[in-house]
């Protein structure tokens, strides 16, 4: 029996951390435009990603969003994701992933570790940090 | 072909994003570009956007704590069996009538040595080699949080986990040393801040 409860004890602690639900969420991913907020800037993200081997879905530079294709393949448990940049008129962008599932309230979506992996290089890549 | 497949999956794509964001109720003209066309971004950056992310890897904490806790419940244990040989006497030393009285076993250090010494302890004499049933039992509840223990430590320090942060969040570490010396007074000060 206190062995049970030592086990149990055991597991709810390693629940706090390794089954933590937020472990594998993504929020959206702000990103500062060097240029401000202009059409340049917009032809720019497109250029970076484009220089990542990103395929361009659709682009549209009037509403200032674009949307490009995730590289991890999609499989059983992941559908095709697709990471949504949208530029703002403050002269920031945010990339937010489309078609993951919602987790909870607000604007967390989770995915898999290797696509929230990509996320954050293609914002750091679109932001010029550690590209250069 | 290909014009017709890039124009379709265009298509197929605006018609996932049409709905939510593309033209949200914020838009506004920012500045006319080059062409004349005018540009409807969206007004603000969303404050739950979090700026300059960066994956920080490190160990998974709750598991090495969980496996500190289970190694150190299982040796706490082993010190209580320890405790209870030392105090009553788990051993039993038979005499030529059949009649036994209770005796320590002599084991009680092995407490100190994890897994092998807690089955051992209290219920092995080393001297005479008598082994009690019922101070086994405990032995084994001694051992299964160690094993239990070492199991989540092994896990917790071969894998690792990726935590989504603002760069700002790593910050700096600034060793401050301060002299303090004065006619009466020769000491000095140490602060850390993270």
């Amino acid at each position: 029996m206190r062995s049970l409860a030592a086990i149990l004890l055991l597991t709810a602690l390693c629940c706090t951390s390794a089954c933590n639900p937020l472990r594998n969420t993504l929020p959206p991913l702000a990103i500062r435009l060097r240029e401000g907020p202009t059409r340049e800037s917009f032809e720019e993200l497109l250029l970076v990603a484009r220089a990542q081997n990103y395929l361009i879905e659709f682009a549209d530079p009037e509403f200032g969003v674009f949307g490009v294709l995730s590289r991890v393949p999609p499989s059983r448990g992941t559908p095709a994701l697709t990471f949504l940049v949208q530029c703002y008129a403050d002269g920031g962008a945010t990339l937010t992933v489309v078609g993951g599932a919602r987790a909870g309230a607000g604007d967390l979506v989770r995915v898999p570790d290797r696509v929230r992996r990509e996320a954050v290089a293609l914002a750091q890549a679109l932001e010029g940090r550690y590209s250069e | 072909m290909g014009v017709v497949l890039a124009v379709s999956a265009v298509a197929r794509a605006q018609d996932r994003f049409d709905d939510p964001p593309i033209a949200p109720a914020g838009s506004r003209a920012v500045a006319p570009s080059v062409d004349g066309h005018e540009l409807l971004w969206p007004a603000t950056t969303p404050p739950t956007a979090l700026p300059h992310p960066v994956l920080r890897r490190g160990h998974d904490m709750g598991l090495i704590s969980a496996g500190i806790v289970g190694l150190s419940l299982g040796m706490i244990v082993g010190v209580i069996i320890a405790s209870f040989d030392l105090a009553f006497g788990n051993c039993e030393r038979f005499t030529g009538s059949f009649a036994s009285t209770r005796v320590q076993c002599g084991t009680a250090a092995l407490s100190l040595i994890p897994f092998a010494g807690s089955v051992i302890v209290g219920s092995v004499s080393l001297g005479s080699g008598s082994v009690t049933a019922e101070t086994i039992i405990p032995g084994g509840l001694a051992i299964a949080p160690q094993i239990v223990g070492l199991v989540l430590l092994l896990m917790g320090m071969h894998g690792y986990t990726e935590d989504l942060v603002p760069e700002a969040d790593f910050g700096d570490v600034v060793v401050r040393v301060t002299p303090i010396l004065s006619s009466s007074v020769l000491g000095g000060s140490l602060s850390l801040s993270l």
